[in-house]
């Protein structure tokens, strides 16, 4: 028998040609010239191959599925003798085709486990223990009629020079742990046949270089718990097909170089303040104030009035005045304290010039209510207008309870800031300081994340043991030359 | 005493420690990162790179080790919990496991069968081939009962002494067993049965 170890011409040229035929000869007869065979797994047996004889299955590597992904095939019946026609080689390839009834099948295995098995129930296992490689000259197609799992320990690179298309009848359901990063080099477009809902725990931020357009056909809320700014450099119109009312719980202020306030009706109430300035205009029907005086929270004009005033302190032009410390011309006057004559009492004095007056006085009376703090009190308060009270949160004894719903840092008592999954509570309760905080576990057990006996006593069976030493037993690979001394042989590492 | 690591994975060889670098055959730094429960991203950890990748490398020996064992070629070895990335505001408990996958000292493993389920009885093989024929500064083979849908599970936690630049290390080779976190045998292995 030749094996890949002879080299007969080799061994020739060393030992000469007689040597070498003596050689080759064992002593016991029918043994194979190498020494090769048996191998360790056929001394004191029969040389057919035991894959023949179904006492052993040959398997591919198949390293094992992983979490809740299965590569679980139908167990394979033993092979029955002589259905099954092995081929192995020394190196340990084998090749077999299996005729078993109910277990027919080939398979073809490279010694590091790698190959092609075709199964009984037509189940096909393709194993590669290292690298596994396909070129594809034309065209792929691949059409699975039931599950599939891919799962990638390492880095997975897709790259489609073409267009990618991906059509999914499902829920397509994407979990990312790090940043999921997007770059689009051409248009973006998105179509949302019913509702859009996001949640962002961080901050978010765009920038649109061209013009941002929304259009919405429905209602619009944004509820601010903080500030809002608005800056825009150039013009802001706010327009509104209807009302529009602007309030604000403490100061509500509007200022520019040019203001504009324009109505059919305007009303502009406030129980003390200032309108106007040094070059404004009034215009009005009525101007109405408290008869006290001036200086007892009256009203009090300053300045030049033109027209006619019930009460004036100094009048250049009074057609009737009731009392006046200094009248130039006076019709009738019952007590005057001088006058050009001197005389204790009111001379008779010659007609004076009627001075025609500039407005006639119609007494006009306001037509609007006044505008006195119990009017305008219930007008902030309970009228259409009046300020609106804002509170986004509406926890009154956590302000910030929406917050720590949506972060649920409160209820994991920051070690999460989401609904963990079971790995990762393993992960962060392997530190006895957070499996011994009550209040995180017994959240994680009321939310169903954690399993009520997280903390049980272990009150079951145990099976074997094994002490820190090392244990003596049988190598995995034999060692030495003499078969039986491999074959009882015990040895330490 | 000075380990030998393999000079074409030998972190302190490496130009540049990336989630990429190999710390193995097969064995790439990422594979440390991704795990069900300790999912981070390379750039949010602060631990030295290099201290980090020196540390990996014991870890990738050890799945070279048990991947390169045919007991164990219908069995799938995953990191369960890889390099650890604390909360905010979450102290972590100084020289707890925990604090040693920060640096990468401390991987969690679990061993899955073809059905996509943990093998029980498996894993203590496992175990008890690593601590035959690893090195490791304490092997802890956990059992707990915390999936809320009643499935147990099992883990291997190897933790694994910090790696100078010299590579000059020692282990300890403790071992432990533990059941929802409480400690049921110290310098023994024992196979719970659940």
């Amino acid at each position: 028998m030749t094996t890949k170890e002879d080299n007969i011409v080799t061994r020739i040229q060393k030992l000469g040609e007689g040597q070498e035929d003596t050689l080759g000869v064992p002593q016991t007869g029918f043994s194979d010239a190498s020494g090769q065979y048996p191998t360790q797994d056929y001394y004191f047996g029969t040389s057919t191959n035991k894959a023949a004889k179904g006492e052993t299955t040959t398997q591919l590597f198949s390293g094992g599925g992983d979490k809740n992904v299965s590569i679980e095939l139908p167990d394979q019946k033993p092979s029955q003798y002589p259905f099954n026609q092995v081929q192995q080689t020394p190196a340990g390839h084998s090749w077999e085709i299996d005729d078993t009834p109910g277990g027919e099948r080939i398979i073809m295995k490279h010694r590091t486990g790698a190959g092609l098995e075709l199964r009984a129930d037509g189940s096909v296992l393709f194993s590669a223990v290292n690298k596994k490689v396909e070129v594809t000259g034309g065209d792929h197609t691949v059409i699975v009629e039931g599950e599939g799992n891919l799962v990638y320990k390492g880095n997975l690179n897709v790259r489609v020079t073409g267009d990618y298309n991906l059509t999914v009848d499902g829920n397509i359901n994407v979990d990312v742990a790090g940043n999921k990063e997007e770059a689009v080099h051409g248009s973006y477009t998105g179509t949302f046949d019913n509702n859009h809902n996001s949640t962002i725990k961080g901050s978010q931020s765009s920038r649109v270089v061209g013009t941002h357009t929304q259009t919405l056909l429905s209602d619009n809320y944004v509820f601010v718990k903080g500030d809002q700014n608005n800056w825009v450099e150039g013009d802001v119109e706010l327009t509104s097909g209807n009302r529009l009312v602007t309030t604000a719980e403490s100061e509500w202020a509007a200022s520019s170089e040019t203001t504009n306030i324009t109505g059919i009706t305007v009303s502009v109430l406030g129980t003390k303040g200032t309108i106007g300035g040094t070059l404004v205009d009034h215009y009005g029907k009525v101007y109405s104030g408290p008869p006290e005086g001036a200086g007892n929270g009256g009203t009090t004009f300053y300045g030049t009035l033109v027209g006619r005033a019930a009460e004036a302190i100094t009048a250049d032009f009074a057609n009737k005045a009731g009392q006046t410390p200094f009248a130039k011309y006076a019709e009738g006057a019952g007590k005057a304290k001088t006058h050009s004559n001197g005389s204790g009492s009111a001379p008779s004095v010659k007609e004076p010039e009627k001075y025609e007056t500039i407005f006639p006085f119609i007494e006009t009376p306001p037509d609007a209510p006044e505008p006195t703090t119990e009017l305008i009190a219930p007008h902030l308060a309970v009228s259409n207008f009046a300020i609106r009270k804002v509170i986004v949160d509406t926890d009154i004894e956590d302000p910030n309870s929406l917050v720590s719903k949506i972060l649920k840092t409160d209820d994991y008592k920051d070690l999460f800031d989401r609904d963990p999954t079971i790995d990762e509570i393993r992960s962060k309760i392997r530190d006895t300081a957070n499996f011994n905080n009550k209040e995180f576990t017994n959240n994680l057990v009321a939310e169903g994340l954690l399993s009520t006996d997280f903390a049980k006593a272990f009150d079951g069976k145990i099976g074997r043991t094994s002490n820190r030493s090392k244990q003596k037993k049988f190598g995995y690979k034999p060692l030495g030359n003499n078969p039986a001394d491999v074959k009882s042989k015990r040895f330490l590492v | 005493m000075i380990y030998l690591p393999d000079p074409v994975y030998n972190p302190n060889f490496a130009s540049d420690i990336t989630a990429n670098t190999q710390l193995a055959a097969g064995v790439p730094i990422v594979k440390f990162l991704g795990a069900r429960g300790s999912r981070v991203q390379f750039e949010r950890i602060k631990t030295d790179k290099d201290q980090l990748a020196r540390n990996l490398y014991l870890h990738a020996e050890l799945i070279k080790k048990t991947t390169a064992n045919s007991d164990f070629d219908q069995h799938r070895l995953t990191v369960a919990e890889g390099v650890y990335v604390a909360a905010e505001k979450e102290t972590v408990t100084s020289n707890s496991t925990n604090d040693l996958k920060q640096t990468g000292r401390a991987v969690v493993y679990q061993l899955y069968g073809t059905n996509g389920k943990i093998d029980f009885a498996k894993s203590y093989d496992l175990a008890v081939f690593w601590k035959d024929y690893c090195d490791y500064d304490k092997l802890i083979l956990d059992y707990d009962t915390y999936d809320p849908s009643g499935n147990p599970s099992c883990q291997i936690v190897v933790e694994m002494p910090n790696v100078p630049e010299s590579f000059d290390i020692s282990f300890k080779r403790n071992v432990e067993t533990t059941f929802n976190t409480k400690l049921q045998s110290k310098n023994e292995l024992v196979e719970i049965l659940l």
